[in-house]
């Protein structure tokens, strides 16, 4: 979804997670006063000047503010977007709220790595603690969906819930939210602080996760919706590039989180202000901002892989280097210290993918300079084209694959799309998201209820 | 730092971009970077009108060249063509030729305050025949930074703030790091990809006593231009900063603001750390 990201507390929270990146300037950021009618007047100038389509309560803990305050912004943004959401750590939630959630369709996503122990780097460094906060914001996910509530979780990968021991665990968890109607997203963790070596998963631990949880939540239980793994079956199709982590980013306008912060302020993803606590104001519409987003694809498209780059890189188009806050040495300059991770996600799926549909056209099956604004939608690719345009219409059948058809036909995908490259496709009445409109990976959707 | 440690063929085209780290700085800094940033481009006119330098390089556009040849003219100065090229927003080590000239063109040339001068600045810079000491001489340039310029530039390090900070016995360097306590503002070009810098020319070493005395003289003739905007141009490049480059990209991060611009394309990241 795109939408306003509205920081009632700014960065304030009533825990302290050890692996957050706010913590850097949660002291400073939060000083700021509260000013409502500043925030509704940025709600409204983002649905009338970007076309935002919604809006969502962040933090810090969005739930920590006054509920008369809670209140009054959801009410406005269901007024303006006919749906509200926000994203709570989940450890207070009362019978008030509840009835606001459902008053406002409020969807609700809950900041949760799993049952204790996966859960044990939220809350404090008190585990006994920690525990008991775990079962109360369990309880309370539980209660948001007996009331009817949509709840989605967003999970952060770190040693303490993403390693092999963890797994069956893992998967269990996350079969029982399915079977209760709850998606999410199991996020990569970006964390450059001192306890970054005892949190972080190597590259190799995440893509060992996120291969074999990309087998689990496609194949093997009843969902459609958990990421990263829809989103690539997507961006691999070359229907939509997915949530930000796979987009591209202007590190210093971040836009895929539209923030506003408690005094109206306008700022971008607060991921970027990791290190160095700087929070770089975000105009409405940034002509600049474009170009700036266009830079680092081109320079890790030319760096080698070993100098931090992405020269060559199979699923350059699909990955965009990753975000750009997760970059190597905490140099946006670099691509992602995850990188090995995502390859072996998209190289999963893509598995799956041709498993299954032997005759389809992946977006890896053409010269990347075929998309020329680098993303998955600007090739005017049609992973269906030449299945439909034959006249054996099978996705296995007749024995030469889609790839051979794009090999020896170079062109016949442009004369099944009449889309120009950079063009958005028209493909059966729906017209594709543009660039810059990705859904941000620190808030989960409406629609996983 | 040698030519091995860039990236064969990276090249980013001319960008340049001023960040603010946050909206109070925004607010402060915005209008005085504005107007600092427009000193260093009416100084260097007057640097020759004054007679302080014989020559400037200077770009006239379709869109205002009929201003600056009335006051060419009317100063009794001289300017002479020498290059046609694209016009670029942000840094550029290069010209952009073009044949024909259009409102995104501009041509490049030389000032001087007569056509002697003019003359052989523009013989001396003729293609494949360019003689950088008699540029350097015609511009100003103290002769050790020349010498500088022709061994590190003409190597193909065109942004060698990182090869004139090495030159410091303050510098303490380990691997791709150098610290150093302090850059003089008037031999401070880490931040003149946004106009910030008080000399036309790169200082052989952020010490040269030369280029400080130069230095002074800029700032004198600036002062002719915007009294108060030089005071604060002072300021600015007393700031502490980090520079580094990596990739092609150059970052210059100070408390109120960060500036990004195109650079050299190297491996790895650089890094200065000032103050």
């Amino acid at each position: 979804m795109s939408g306003v990201s509205v920081k009632l507390n700014n960065a304030r929270c009533n825990m302290d997670c050890l692996y957050c990146y706010e913590r850097e300037y949660r002291e400073e950021l939060s000083a700021r006063p509260l000013n409502v009618e500043e925030i509704k007047k940025v709600m409204k100038s983002e649905k009338e000047q970007t076309g935002q389509t919604g809006m969502y309560l962040h933090g810090g803990e969005a739930l920590a503010a006054p509920l008369s305050v809670v209140e009054d912004i959801l009410a406005y943004g269901y007024e303006l977007f006919g749906r509200t959401s926000l994203q709570t750590n989940g450890l207070v939630l009362t019978e008030e709220q509840i009835k606001l959630f459902k008053k406002y369709k409020t969807h609700v996503g809950v900041s949760f790595d799993g049952p204790w122990p996966l859960n044990r780097f939220r809350i404090s460094q008190d585990e006994k603690m920690s525990k008991k906060a775990t079962e109360t914001i369990y309880n309370n996910i539980m209660r948001l969906r007996a009331n009817g509530i949509s709840v989605g979780v967003i999970t952060v990968l770190t040693k303490a819930n993403g390693l092999p021991a963890q797994r069956d665990a893992m998967k269990k968890w996350v079969k029982e939210a399915t079977e209760i109607g709850i998606g999410g997203r199991l996020n990569s963790c970006v964390n450059h602080g001192p306890h970054a070596d005892e949190i972080l998963l190597t590259e190799e631990e995440l893509g060992d996760f996120y291969a074999d949880m990309a087998k689990f939540t496609l194949t093997e239980i009843d969902s459609s919706s958990w990421q990263p793994f829809r989103d690539i079956v997507d961006n691999l199709l070359g229907l939509q590039q997915g949530t930000c982590t796979f987009a591209y980013c202007d590190f210093y306008h971040a836009e895929a989180e539209r923030a506003v912060l408690s005094d109206g302020t306008l700022n971008g993803c607060l991921k970027t202000s990791a290190e160095t606590g700087n929070v770089y104001p975000r105009h409405l519409n940034d002509p600049a901002s474009k170009q700036w987003k266009e830079i680092r694809p081109k320079i890790l498209s030319e760096t080698p892989y070993e100098y931090g780059g992405c020269q060559g890189c199979k699923y350059f188009v699909n990955c965009s280097g990753s975000c750009p806050a997760e970059a190597i040495d905490n140099d946006w300059r670099n691509r992602t210290y995850y990188c090995k991770a995502y390859y072996k996600l998209f190289e999963t799926v893509e598995k799956l993918l041709r498993r299954m549909l032997p005759n389809v056209a992946l977006t890896t099956d053409v010269p990347s300079d075929r998309f020329k604004g680098l993303s998955v939608q600007s090739g005017g690719f049609n992973a269906f084209g030449a299945i439909l345009g034959s006249s054996m219409q099978s996705t296995w059948r007749g024995g030469k694959s889609q790839k051979d058809f794009l090999v020896d036909r170079s062109g016949g995908q442009k004369q099944q799309s009449k889309c120009a490259p950079g063009e958005a496709h028209q493909d059966g009445g729906r017209t594709m998201r543009p660039h810059g409109d990705k859904p941000h990976g620190d808030h989960t959707d409406h629609g996983d209820g | 730092m040698k030519k091995t440690d860039f990236i064969e063929g990276l090249d980013v085209f001319p960008t340049t971009r001023t960040v603010w780290n946050d909206k109070n700085y925004e607010q402060e800094f915005a209008p005085l970077l504005r107007r600092v940033a427009g000193i260093h481009h009416k100084a260097e006119y007057l640097m020759v009108r004054e007679g302080v330098r014989k020559c400037a390089t200077t770009h006239l556009s379709p869109k205002s060249f009929d201003q600056m040849i009335e006051q060419i003219t009317k100063d009794g100065l001289v300017w002479l063509p020498i290059q046609r090229t694209k016009t670029y927003g942000g840094f550029s080590h290069k010209h952009f030729p073009v044949d024909e000239l259009s409102m995104d063109t501009s041509v490049y040339g030389v000032l001087a305050r007569n056509i002697e001068d003019a003359e052989a600045f523009r013989e001396a810079s003729r293609g494949d025949k360019t003689d950088h000491d008699v540029l350097g001489e015609l511009l100003g340039f103290p002769p050790c930074c020349t010498k500088f310029f022709n061994e590190v530039w003409m190597d193909g390090f065109y942004d060698p703030v990182w090869q004139s900070a090495e030159r410091s016995k303050d510098a303490q360097i380990d691997g791709r790091v150098m610290k150093l306590p302090e850059v003089n503002p008037y031999t401070n070009q880490f931040m003149r990809y946004i106009g910030l810098r008080f000399t036309s020319h790169f200082p052989c070493s952020i010490e040269c006593e030369k280029s400080i005395e130069i230095g002074k003289e800029w700032e004198r003739i600036s002062a002719m231009v915007d009294e108060y905007g030089t005071q604060k141009l002072k300021e600015l490049l007393s700031l502490s900063f980090k520079w580094s480059v990596n990739h092609g990209i150059a970052v210059v991060e100070t408390k109120p603001f960060t500036i990004v611009a195109n650079s050299m394309p190297t491996k790895e990241r650089w890094e200065v750390n000032v103050g």
